[in-house]
């Protein structure tokens, strides 16, 4: 019951690849490294299993259980819940502060948590009960005046909030009691309740005396876990909040470390100094499961990943803008193969939506895996030779990216499709060309839809014609997810989210991939399940 | 190496030593110049800062007054002088993710990535120096095919998979050290020891032919027929004449351990300066990138002052 050597070696040849790719090694280093993994195949040999876990008795594992340890890839610029978009900060500020409302895990539906309940008054106007008992870590009471003060926060432009365009259906905010709110909102506002699962509280009084820059490095929430200190570029620790209003943390102690490499990750989660590691790569599974000390856990992810066909010749004439060409490129599609031989799961999306997305229908068909249909829409198209097409990659968090995409683009040269990688290492960069317009005709493209299980999460960020991360233009799409997000009557808006859909898959404005089902590697001494909405909650987590 | 010669080659005649210190300062500040503008050409040319700024959505209206505000939209001939100007005033601008000033991030993690750096050349120079007077002394000895086994190997083996392996063994199986972080003296021994395996090759090589050609030298004869023992002949005389060319390498080699630096302390989760920058680079923090380009060109070119320098001083034939 030991981590086996030569196994991790060899398993780190795709980090060499890695390194290689981000150009932090030259050719040269990399080829070092891979006959060097001969060497550690060997070393194997010299060390055996006879020391491993026996020099760890099992009582310093439970009595580590005092703090709980997640893995997060990099420090995060800013404590202030409202002045970043990062997912590693939403995880932190889960832990020291409380939103209005919060996803049940079972039942995945919003349900309360500082408001105990909200209902609709008129198609833009709702109000909201809060809880009376709850109380700031230095003691401000939170009022119905909190969450006028956290809307009007994030909504002033003085502010420059990066999260603004995620509320910026609300109109204002009016205090009607000690503890109740109206909000008003400038349209029928469909995901008012999927958008309160991810805005953090801040005590108005606090702010206002310190200031934004002390705010910044200082949080004071209503969490589960209290701030304790923030060592830059390394660690931030929390304590268990002894007063909180709601169930009690099992474990006194939350730290976040940055480690920036996976690798890294997975050595400490082995070594014990780690209890969950996120994003682990998926040929490491084999390694973690046999250690004993951690298992690797596949959960489904509301994230999904497709490459994107510039339909709407945004960066110049394309052969994607032929319908044909881009029904074509999914038929070349392997999907079922990737997904079972390449990857820990993943589930299908004909029309992009994930089916963990309200409005998802499953009614709608994937494209079969068809070279000869391929080929032969391609040569009706005017391709009877193929072509050559430049194909940005990146990676965006999907398992074994680099596998997968060696193994699309072989397929797509099959039918005639000759797509060149190249690969962009930082996701700022992508994210650049592809709002400048200058992504296509084809790029990676993984959209986590901000935790908002709702397809207009998707759609609209990512398909309608006015966002810049679109490359594909459909006036009858585009008015059907507009009718879609003014409605608030849910049968009405999954028959227009499922016509919408048929036009997406006919289409095909992308190469369909999947939803992910992501790996965290867990410490054998805690029991925790990972969630659907990527937010690991440490204070759910018990020693085992 | 063969620098400082030609220089003095040049003037037919020796020069003092604050004339040589002036000499090489203006050469520095001529290089901090270009590294300036590089620094600033590329930065305005690879990255949008607005896209790091301003949410996705947001309207071409909003970036326009942005750009104005930030003076983005102003000549780069004007935009650089600016640049320059709160360059030399230690103004780099306040990080656009973290909202502080640049140049205090890069201070606050510099010492680290300091600490690391002299480790890792304390444990190449403990390595080389003992090696490389052993295998120079005794020439074509089992110790000298040992030492050429270890330098081959030390320098094929690169430095990150060194790193995990380390963690592996020593981390995560044997249990002695912290497999990655930062915090005790614990943390420093395995990214130390990887940068120094990485930097001792090239060391122990250079001792070791510095000690060869020395041994061969006509006064090394001299100290040995007036019968001085062995030892003493190895450190006072041989050993002294050949620390010129090393220490100019090592001064060299300096740059290189800072480019080790950022590998290792990625593997090793060292949160010193050069995860800050990879980490900016990738965000297009300008004001963060170019305080640490600019920082570790001004470190490294001190090094590089302070060693040609302290070579002149060392070697008696400079001496006016």
């Amino acid at each position: 019951m030991s981590v086996n050597a030569d196994e991790l070696a060899l398993e780190n040849l795709d980090r060499w690849f890695y390194f290689f790719k981000k150009g932090l090694i030259t050719r040269r280093e990399f080829f070092q490294a891979v006959l060097a993994a001969g060497g550690a195949a060997g070393a194997g040999v010299f060390f055996p299993e006879a020391p491993l876990g026996a020099r760890v008795p099992e009582a310093r594992a439970a009595a580590s259980k005092d703090t709980i340890t997640l893995a997060l890839n990099s420090d995060l610029p800013t404590l202030d819940p409202h002045m970043h978009i990062l997912r590693e900060g939403i995880i932190v500020m889960y832990h020291m502060f409380n939103n209005l409302g919060t996803r049940d895990l079972k039942t995945m539906q919003i349900g309360p948590d500082l408001a105990t309940s909200w209902k609709i008054v008129t198609p833009t106007t709702w109000d909201m009960v809060l809880r009376q008992d709850v109380k700031f870590h230095n003691g401000d009471p939170f009022t119905a005046q909190t969450v006028k003060f956290n809307y009007d926060r994030v909504l002033d432009p003085a502010q420059k909030s990066p999260q603004r365009g995620n509320h910026e259906a609300i109109d204002h905010v009016e205090v009607t009691g000690p503890s109740q709110v109206r909000i008003y909102t400038k349209r029928p506002y469909p995901i008012f309740v999927e958008r309160l699962q991810n805005f953090q509280m801040l005590p108005e009084k606090y702010v206002k005396e310190k200031g934004d820059a002390y705010v910044a490095e200082h949080p004071v929430g209503t969490g589960p876990y209290r701030f304790a200190d923030w060592r830059r570029g390394s660690e931030i620790n929390a304590v268990r909040n002894d007063d909180y209003w709601g169930p009690k943390a099992s474990i006194p102690h939350a730290k976040f470390r940055a480690i920036p490499d996976v690798a890294t990750s997975v050595a400490e989660l082995l070594a014990g100094n780690v209890d969950i590691v996120r994003y682990v790569p998926t040929d490491q599974m084999a390694a973690i499961n046999k250690s004993g000390r951690a298992r690797a856990v596949v959960q489904r992810i509301l994230r999904v990943q497709y490459i994107a066909l510039d339909a709407a010749g945004r960066s110049g004439p394309n052969p994607f803008t032929d319908k044909r060409v881009r029904q074509a490129a999914n038929h070349a599609m392997d999907s079922d193969t990737y997904i079972k031989r390449l990857q820990p799961g993943g589930d299908k999306t004909p029309a992009v939506l994930n089916p963990l997305h309200f409005g998802y229908d499953p009614s709608v068909p994937s494209y079969p895996h068809n070279p000869d249909l391929a080929r032969r829409l391609l040569a009706e198209a005017g391709y009877k030779a193929g072509f050559d097409a430049r194909w940005l990659t990146s990676n965006l968090g999907m398992p074994s990216y680099q596998t997968v995409n060696d193994a699309i683009g072989q397929d797509l040269a099959g039918v005639g499709i000759r797509a060149k990688q190249q690969y962009i290492q930082a996701t700022q960069t992508l994210v650049e060309l592809i709002t400048s317009g200058k992504a296509g005709p084809m790029f990676d493209f993984s959209w986590g839809s901000y935790s908002v299980f709702d397809a207009d999460g998707l759609y609209w960020d990512c398909f309608h014609p006015s966002s810049n991360l679109s490359y594909w233009k459909h006036e009858r799409f585009a008015q059907l997810i507009k009718a879609a997000r003014g409605t608030l009557d849910a049968d009405l808006r999954k028959r227009f989210y499922a016509s919408a859909q048929r036009i997406v898959h006919e289409e095909a404005p992308v190469i369909f991939e999947w939803g992910f089902h992501s790996v965290f590697g867990v410490s054998n001494t805690i029991d925790w399940t990972p969630e659907a909405d990527e937010i690991a909650r440490l204070y759910n987590a018990k020693p085992r | 190496m063969a620098k400082l010669p030609r220089a003095r080659g040049g003037r037919g005649r020796a020069v003092s030593l604050p004339a040589r210190a002036a000499c090489n300062l203006s050469r520095a500040l001529v290089v901090l110049f270009g590294i300036s503008l590089i620094t600033f050409v590329i930065s305005h040319v690879i990255g949008d800062p607005l896209a790091v700024l301003l949410p996705l959505d947001a309207p071409q209206a909003t970036r326009a007054v942005y750009r104005h505000e930030m003076g983005f939209d102003q000549p780069v001939g004007i935009q650089y002088l600016r640049f320059a100007a709160d360059v030399v005033r230690g103004r780099f601008g306040d990080s656009f993710l973290v909202k502080k000033p640049a140049l205090a991030l890069i201070t606050e993690r510099i010492p680290r990535t300091l600490l690391l750096a002299a480790a890792g050349m304390g444990v190449a120079l403990a390595v080389a120096f003992p090696l490389g007077i052993l295998a120079g002394a005794r020439r074509r000895s089992f110790a000298d095919s040992a030492s050429i086994v270890l330098a081959v190997a030390g320098a094929a083996i690169p430095i990150y998979w060194l790193g995990l392996m380390l963690q592996i063994l020593l981390g995560v199986h044997l249990h002695w050290l912290p497999p990655s972080g930062y915090g005790s003296w614990r943390h420093l021994v395995l990214p130390a020891f990887s940068l120094g395996v990485f930097l001792a090759p090239v060391t122990m090589r250079l001792v070791r032919s510095g000690m060869i050609e020395a041994l061969a030298q006509d006064y090394v004869r001299t100290a040995r027929a007036k019968g001085m023992p062995e030892g003493a002949v190895l450190l006072r005389h041989a050993l002294r004449n050949m620390l010129i060319p090393v220490l100019t390498v090592l001064g060299l080699q300096f740059g290189q351990l800072m480019g080790g630096a950022i590998i290792t302390e990625t593997v090793f989760s060292w949160p010193g300066v050069a995860s800050l920058v990879v980490q900016a680079i990738q965000n297009s923090d300008f004001p963060v990138t170019q305080a640490a380009v600019m920082t570790l060109a001004v470190i490294i070119l001190s090094v590089n002052l302070t060693v040609d320098t302290l070579v002149g001083a060392l070697d008696p034939r400079t001496r006016a």
